[in-house]
């Protein structure tokens, strides 16, 4: 379930599948696993909020692949 | 009385307390690896003007310039310190590595550069200080900050990049980090002056883990084992060390690896769901409820958790497991690596969310008791108790702002949600005056603002004042970008609620007399700056005891009274600096006032550095009358002293403050009267080489009466249009644009 809070969609890719719980990691953000890789995807304020959720990457080593916005098309297909 | 804790170094009230764990370099386990290929590397950097390491979480930089550190300081001095987000304020930071260059170089005097630390600019005058000492004292050391990405953009991380670029070739600076610094790499690489490990550097190759696993660890795990471990974790240190922990304690290693191997979760998951497994309830339990503390002991564990006997529970733990590391010889502080402390988080969030709020609040009462400040309001604001963070901040903003630690009060009022900031006027009026302190007047006019549209009823005293609206006006009558009309119309007010036995009453003395001082009623500024020095001494409001003493030696000095104008100026001066405020930006006026004291006494050598170092802490406390005030000493001075083209510009520098006062008072008719004064001899001051002709001082001259060019050219037997091209070149040089501008710069008769 995508958040319906306002703001751009995101799309940030982490090398390696993370369990579910790591969602408490980046709040508001679904998690899903997908290829080797973990997706998350969710609804980012701005660009401080968007820093955050990098940085919390950072603080576990993980390896961010990509960093995304989610065209509004792709959205209003899902 | 707290204990004094051995740990922490405590200077006169007020200077930050310096944690000597941080200055130590993390303990090295006995496991290490000795990794001789990079050791090599950095001493390579030897003489280089930065050695940096630079890779994510879990890379083992710590632990390698650590091990590093140990092994090098057999050769040179190592200098250490662990930076974390409370250092990322210029005079916390560099009250902990003057101390901790103090250790590595005894040479140099670290108990002035720690008092300037404090009271004086860093940038501007303690670093080229210490930069000075270094050189003097043919320095040959190490300096490792380790963690350097904690601090942000701003004058703490800008001073470190000043001191990298300045610092002698025989001090190596090392900064740790993970994400590549704000300094210009790329040109330091391309000049060769840079030394860098990254992540790939730091890798474990096959052979480093399997030293480690099977060498220290006693593992005993076939080669092929360990190269799948290395090829799956790509050599990922902290990966490694988790597949160490699992394995150590798992009955089918070899299962594990394979299992390890098959699995497409993500290294950290995997591991950390093993490691955590293999404990029992009870332990797993306590290292996720410690989780939310960053040090640890004993005696904080039994509080937070309400449980006895974890000063053991630690010691063994630690014993076993890698990443929970002593900080102190003793073994009576610890800590979690920075990426196991991010998993056990994690685990707490999942699995006890609801306890989180709890065991901040302990941590913060443990710590109010304890002394230490810092970590009390963040677990504070960790457990959202906003109320008992605005305690907390309100107890401590004082001292830290006469530490000068406005950045750090600064960030706490900044993680106060907005509301709950507009919600309490206290921390408004905390972050107006340390708005002003920081000589931002945008910021403090709109926080003033804020507290007056937040309106509501007077609750009486606080922070000493006698209400809020005492508060406000005596901040308005201290702080006036410009503007003496306010000085007296806050000050009164202030005076009038401010009784003379109030804390603060000095203060608004001060204020006033200051304000007498500008629009030049002397006697009325006398009056109120006796005050100011009869009262201050018993508050212990020495900054504007200081100001005061410093003004009534200007005082005697306008009226003739050159011994006490001396007696005066030596006075505050040694009162300056007992108290440490010598350099303090917000003193300034002590220079100026010492150095008009020399100069009247003919002692123009020596009083002109005085002259210049009022201004220079003048311009950086940022109010315009004073920077004016400054000016005008400084600049006569300097054309006396041969400079007129300087002399002119700080003349014009002045004129600039002035066009931004509202009400300057007295000043501009004192700064134009200095200027005539400076035009010596009747040749009026103009930048070298471009004096007046003695044809056009002879024309100037007849400017001054009312004779227009034609009755001048018939005076001086010229053609008009002769005298008009004088009367041109004359207005270029002077940089004038009308004939009264250009008399005014002929001295007066």
């Amino acid at each position: 379930m995508i958040s319906k809070r306002s703001g751009q969609i995101y799309e940030l890719i982490i090398r390696g599948e993370l369990g579910d719980h790591h969602a408490l990691l980046f709040e508001g953000m679904h998690l899903e696993r997908a290829g080797g890789d973990t997706v998350l995807t969710g609804a980012v304020y701005d660009q401080s909020h968007l820093y955050g959720l990098i940085q919390r990457t950072q603080d576990l080593g993980l390896e961010l692949m990509s960093v995304n916005q989610v065209p509004n098309e792709r959205r209003a297909s899902e | 009385m707290l204990e004094a804790d051995e740990q922490q170094h405590s200077p006169p009230t007020g200077a930050p307390t310096v944690l000597l764990t941080k200055l130590h370099p993390p303990f090295v386990p006995a496991q290490t690896v000795t990794r001789q290929r990079l050791y090599q590397r950095l001493c390579d950097g030897h003489g280089l003007r930065l050695s940096l390491v630079t890779c994510p979480a879990g890379f083992g930089k710590s632990t390698l310039l650590a091990a590093w550190a140990q092994d090098e300081a057999q050769r040179r001095p190592v200098a250490w310190m662990s930076l974390d987000e409370g250092d990322d304020d210029a005079v916390v930071l560099w009250s902990h590595l003057i101390e901790a260059l103090g250790r590595a170089c005894p040479a140099i005097d670290h108990e002035t550069l720690a008092g300037l630390a404090t009271s004086a600019p860093i940038l501007e005058v303690m670093l080229p200080r210490a930069v000075n000492e270094l050189v003097a004292a043919q320095a040959q050391l190490v300096l490792v900050l380790d963690d350097f990405h904690r601090l942000n953009a701003g004058p703490a991380r800008d001073s470190v990049v000043w001191f990298v670029e300045h610092a002698p070739a025989s001090v190596q600076v090392v900064l740790a980090t993970r994400t590549d610094p704000a300094l210009p790499l790329s040109a330091l690489r391309a000049r060769g002056h840079l030394l860098e490990l990254r992540a790939d550097d730091l890798r474990f190759t096959p052979e480093e883990a399997y030293e480690f696993l099977n060498g220290r660890l006693d593992l005993e795990l076939a080669r092929g084992d360990v190269d799948l471990l290395v090829a799956r974790t790509e050599g990922w240190p902290a990966a490694i060390y988790l597949a160490a922990l699992s394995l150590s304690a798992s009955h089918d290693k070899h299962a594990l690896v394979r299992q390890f191997d098959g699995t497409s979760r993500h290294v950290v998951d995997f591991l950390s769901e093993e490691v955590l497994a293999g404990y029992g309830p009870e332990i797993r339990g306590f290292m996720r409820r410690i989780s939310v503390l960053d040090r640890l002991s004993g005696p904080l564990c039994d509080v937070v958790l309400e449980r006895q006997g974890s000063a053991d529970t630690l010691n063994s733990l630690a014993a076993s497991n890698l990443f929970l590391v002593p900080l102190d010889d003793r073994h009576e502080w610890f800590r979690f690596h920075q990426l196991f402390r991010e998993i056990l988080l994690l685990e707490l969030r999942r699995d006890e969310p609801g306890l989180i709020c709890d065991l901040h609040r302990r941590a913060q009462t443990w710590h109010a008791e304890f002394g230490t400040v810092e970590e009390s309001v963040h677990h504070a604001f960790e457990a959202r108790a906003w109320h008992d963070a605005a305690q907390l901040v309100a107890q401590a903003w004082v001292g830290h702002v006469n530490a000068g630690r406005t950045s750090t009060v600064l960030d706490w009022l900044r993680r106060f949600p907005e509301e709950a900031l507009l919600a309490d006027r206290r921390l408004l009026l905390i972050r107006a005056w340390v708005s002003a302190f920081r000589g931002t007047e945008h910021d403090t006019r709109a926080a003033i603002r804020q507290i007056q549209q937040a309106g509501g009823a007077d609750e009486g005293p606080v922070e000493g004042f006698a209400s809020l609206e005492s508060s406000l006006a005596v901040l308005q009558a201290s702080f006036v970008w410009g503007d003496v009309s306010a000085i007296i119309e806050h000050g009164t007010r202030a005076a009038e609620l401010e009784g003379l036995d109030s804390p603060w009453r000095p203060v608004v003395s001060w204020a006033l007399g200051w304000g007498h001082y500008c629009r030049g009623e002397l006697d009325q500024a006398e009056r109120w700056l006796t005050e100011t020095r009869t009262l201050g001494p018993h508050v212990d409001q020495w900054i504007v005891v200081i100001g005061a003493v410093a003004e009534l030696s200007m005082i005697a000095g306008r009226r003739g009274l050159r011994s006490l104008q001396l007696r005066l100026a030596t006075e505050a001066a040694g009162l300056a600096r007992e108290h440490g405020l010598f350099d303090a930006r917000e003193v300034g006026e002590v220079r100026t006032a010492l150095g008009l004291a020399l100069s009247a006494h003919g002692r123009d050598e020596e009083a002109l550095p005085e002259l210049e170092q009022g201004v220079l802490l003048r311009r950086l406390w940022g109010q315009q009358l004073e920077i004016v005030d400054g000016l005008i000493a400084l600049a006569p001075a300097v054309a006396i002293a041969g400079d007129r083209g300087r002399a002119a510009d700080l003349f014009d520098e002045a004129d600039e403050v002035l066009s931004r006062c509202a009400d300057a008072g007295e000043l501009p008719a004192r700064l134009a009267a200095a200027r005539r004064a400076t035009a010596v001899g009747g040749q009026p001051a103009t930048a070298p080489g471009t004096e007046l002709t003695e044809r056009e001082l002879v024309v100037l001259r007849y400017l001054r009466s009312t004779l227009s060019e034609r009755e001048i050219a018939q005076q001086l037997s010229l053609s008009v249009n002769t005298v008009h091209s004088h009367v041109k070149s004359i207005y270029r040089k002077l940089g004038v644009g009308s004939r009264a501008e250009a008399v005014a710069h002929l001295s007066p008769r």
